[in-house]
């Protein structure tokens, strides 16, 4: 994947409606732009925009359909982002959960040493 | 739901505000949670250097923000320092800041990594070829993931 790629997915991403017409082409496996124009709120041209940012980001291909461009979704492209960015979440709970049982042993540990003193005295 | 490049996670812990400070600003200290920092010249726009499984990272990290007890920013090169194997040209890095606030009986802790976007690779190789075959249900799936990672813990 390259540099402009990987923003290009975020970008497109980033976009509620983009997200959208993602979910809807994932749930019924392709459509076209005069499809959604007639159920969605917003005009074909908007719609095929939003498509082919879609498309640039390789999260959907278009077929050429006579007139038409049917466009497909490409579940890898947006499986890979999901992947990373999971990962890449789980380290930081990781780290978390590791500074908080860190900070936790230290002050069992102080508040231990406290009580002997106490009892000593 | 924010929806851009970046991670947000927030806990709560039982200690003194100063105290948190410490475990987030000192190597030794950082290195029995965060794990790769190996040394640290504690100054705004000073170095941070990173190892992993005791390689060292080529590439240091440089500190951004220094307040106090309340913020600590650096920006970091952590896909380089995860795949030691790839040579880059330009350093990919990210922005982590972490946010310390006083809540009743310790400390709030806020840590936002961002910046993913100008990553050179997501996914490394082995890891890109995902099964392809669950087909909707896995791009679905995958549209979920990726939206709840980017919920607040």
């Amino acid at each position: 994947m390259t540099d402009s790629q990987t923003q290009r997915i975020f970008l497109a991403l980033a976009d509620p409606t983009r997200r959208l017409l993602l979910q809807h082409l994932c749930e019924e496996g392709s459509g076209t732009a005069a499809g959604f124009a007639t159920r969605l709120p917003i005009t074909r041209q908007a719609i095929i925009k939003h498509l082919v940012t879609l498309e640039q980001a390789g999260l959907v291909t278009a077929n050429e359909m006579g007139r038409e461009r049917r466009y497909v979704p490409q579940p890898e492209a947006l499986q890979s982002v999901a992947t990373w960015i999971g990962e890449i979440s789980a380290q930081w709970d990781h780290r978390l959960a590791a500074l908080r049982n860190f900070l936790l042993e230290e002050a069992n540990a102080s508040s231990e040493q406290e009580q002997e003193t106490d009892n000593h005295e | 739901m924010t929806f851009s490049d970046r991670i947000e996670r927030s806990m709560h812990l039982p200690v003194p505000r100063e105290r948190v400070w410490e475990a987030v600003t000192k190597p030794e200290q950082l290195a029995r949670w965060f794990g790769v920092v190996s040394g640290m010249d504690f100054r705004v726009g000073g170095a941070i250097q990173f190892s992993w499984e005791n390689k060292p990272c080529p590439y240091p990290g440089a500190i951004e923000v220094i307040e106090p007890i309340q913020r600590f920013a650096f920006r970091w090169p952590s896909y380089a320092v995860s795949h030691p194997e790839i040579a880059f040209n330009i350093v990919p890095s990210t922005f982590v800041e972490i946010t310390l606030e006083e809540q009743a009986g310790g400390t709030f802790l806020t840590v936002v990594e961002s910046g993913f976007a100008s990553l050179p690779e997501l996914v490394p190789a082995e890891k890109s070829h995902s099964d392809n075959s669950d087909g909707w249900q896995a791009c679905l799936n995958g549209l979920r993931d990726y939206l709840q990672s980017q919920e607040v813990a």
